[in-house]
């Protein structure tokens, strides 16, 4: 356990010692202020067009309309931004030879993935972190409901992390990172649109279609609904990938 | 100490082990030798618990791999071959994961770190980070990691790569400095290191032990079966008719040159006077001895002999 911490800090430290994490960070911030910029301003045109018709098109509500569908967007790009903040952790370290001090260190295997996944969820907790602030700026001037925003939040998170979990596998797997990157992104957006199929399926098929697309449990997290099982399904896309993590390790390495 | 049994590895088709066993005690030095390809350093990703054998254990300080593999890797300092460091990190910064990562507790953690740099002579480039140093620094900062939680076993394979001569001294000696309170396993492929350093030598060829033995027993093992090199002046078909008159001599090659010296390369019995009674006799004939002298009782000359490619 003290290992995980150990690895976490070398990983999370890491991140900020090369451009890495501050070139990620930027992007994310660029794109999600941009996004949260044209639909606020969606907003503001839609509430003056109320004042002035005395009637609206829509139901005007600024978490139904500007932090529900912003959170939707925000997943998307975690779903790009992820597979490059894990694409280095195993990957890396095997390329260049440093692997084969840590794991001739006296470490468990899933201390090392369990501390290199850790430092890929801190950053998207920070990246997440930051995205209060657009909740917080509409708050000082307007009434926000903080309740969806801070269950979107979780959601958020959650999603990430399960993300994260799938980019330590892929980045285990090979060693190579562009393929790590893209072996991960492949993944996560199959697994993201995987209930389109359900408009030419039917029955249980059609049933754990959508079950299995994290889109569907991540809509309820966006609606303001906190329900144990989606963040059970959530739970159980970070435990499998690392679990296989620790297991390719254990083959690649013996015990 | 430690104890190899029957490893095995394979790469694909490749065989890159096929039943290497040997042992070493408690505070010995052993050379790992062998021609490139031969196996040292999968053998010794092996004894370090970085590649898990086909067939066969390891054992350290009574735990074994596979099955113990966390414990066995406790006991251990290893230096890979071209050891890759983390270079973003300074000297310092490094050694202090390292040493954290190994069980160092925190309060000695401080004293370890100076410590391996005092020994292994990095102290002055502390604070740089690693990928501003030099190869030879580098070199250096890995050993230091290797032996900086102060480990009953030191595995390091090839230490004195990159080196220049005086770092190779400097090396050696602290390898020789370790060996007194250590296990030590290096490999390598240069000769005169190992016969400078070693207790003892395993020699491997094509993933199978070939000789096990001291380094003054192996000699003196393949003493006799080693050619001798004789430089005679005179008249050159005079001396071959009687190089072939003698009993119990093979002669390999000879060479003449325009100013009437022969050079022979022979097998001659491994008898200590046979080589006196033959000065005397070339020189009781009138002939110029230049040279007679045993072309090999170094242990370059063993390895060359043990690791010969049988031609068939």
């Amino acid at each position: 356990m003290k290992k995980t911490g150990i690895v976490f800090l070398k990983e999370f430290r890491g991140y900020f010692m090369t451009p890495m994490a501050y070139v990620i960070l930027t992007v994310y911030l660029l794109i999600s202020g941009f996004f949260f910029y044209v639909m606020i301003s969606h907003f503001s045109l839609v509430s003056l067009q109320m004042t002035q018709y005395g009637y609206s098109p829509e139901e005007i509500s600024v978490n139904e309309m500007v932090f529900r569908p912003l959170y939707l967007n925000l997943s998307l790009i975690l779903l790009m931004v992820i597979p490059m903040i894990t694409m280095k952790l195993m990957a890396e370290e095997r390329k260049s030879g440093t692997a084969e001090l840590l794991i001739t260190a006296p470490v468990r295997w899933w201390e090392i993935i369990v501390g290199k996944y850790l430092a890929a969820c801190a950053l998207v907790g920070i990246m997440t972190a930051a995205t209060l602030l657009y909740p917080v700026i509409v708050a000082l001037i307007g009434d926000v409901d903080p309740g969806p925003v801070l269950t979107a939040a979780i959601g958020l998170f959650l999603t990430g992390s399960a993300f994260a979990s799938f980019g330590v596998l892929a980045s285990t797997i090979s060693e190579n990172q562009i393929i790590a990157a893209v072996m991960s992104f492949g993944v996560l957006l199959l697994l993201w649109v995987v209930n389109w199929a359900t408009v030419v399926t039917e029955g249980a098929l059609s049933t754990v279609l959508d079950y299995l697309s994290v889109i569907s449990h991540y809509e309820e997290f966006a609606k303001g609904v906190l329900d144990s099982r989606h963040i059970l399904f959530l739970i159980s896309l970070i435990v499998y990938p690392l679990f296989l993590s620790t297991h390719v390790l254990g083959l690649r390495h013996g015990r | 100490m430690v104890h190899v049994s029957n490893l095995s590895k394979r790469y694909g088709d490749t065989v890159a082990l096929s039943g290497i066993s040997f042992s070493v005690k408690r505070n010995e030095i052993v050379g790992f030798l062998g021609p490139n390809a031969a196996g040292k350093t999968t053998t010794m990703r092996i004894i370090s618990g970085f590649l898990p054998p086909d067939t066969g254990y390891v054992s350290v300080g009574g735990y074994r791999i596979p099955g113990q593999s966390i414990e066995v890797r406790r006991q251990i300092g290893y230096l890979p071959e071209n050891a890759s460091l983390y270079t973003h990190l300074t000297v310092r910064s490094y050694l202090d994961f390292m040493s954290s990562i190994r069980d160092v507790p925190s309060r000695t953690r401080n004293d370890a770190v100076e410590m391996a740099m005092k020994r292994c002579g990095i102290s002055s480039v502390a604070d740089r980070p690693i990928r501003s140093l030099s190869r030879g620094f580098r070199q250096r900062v890995g050993l230091a990691q290797a032996i900086v939680h102060d480990p009953p076993v030191l595995i390091l394979d090839e230490p004195t790569v990159g080196l220049d001569p005086k770092q190779i001294h400097e090396v050696r000696n602290l390898i020789r400095d370790l060996g007194s309170s250590h296990t030590v396993i290096l490999s390598s492929h240069i000769l005169p290191e190992v016969s400078a350093v070693c207790d003892r030598v395993v020699i491997i060829h094509k993933g199978s032990v070939v000789a096990e033995d001291t380094t003054s027993g192996l000699v003196a093992e393949l003493e006799g079966a080693l050619p001798v090199t004789v430089s005679i002046r005179g008249h050159s078909q005079e001396i071959g008719a009687y190089l072939a008159s003698m009993d119990r001599v093979e002669l390999i090659s000879m060479t003449s040159t325009d100013d009437n010296v022969c050079t022979c390369k022979l097998k001659i019995p491994a008898d200590g006077h046979f080589r006196e009674r033959m000065a005397a006799e070339i020189v009781e004939k009138g002939w110029g001895l230049q040279e007679l002298s045993p072309g090999g009782t170094s242990l370059e000359d063993v390895f060359l002999e043990l690791t010969r490619e049988d031609v068939t």
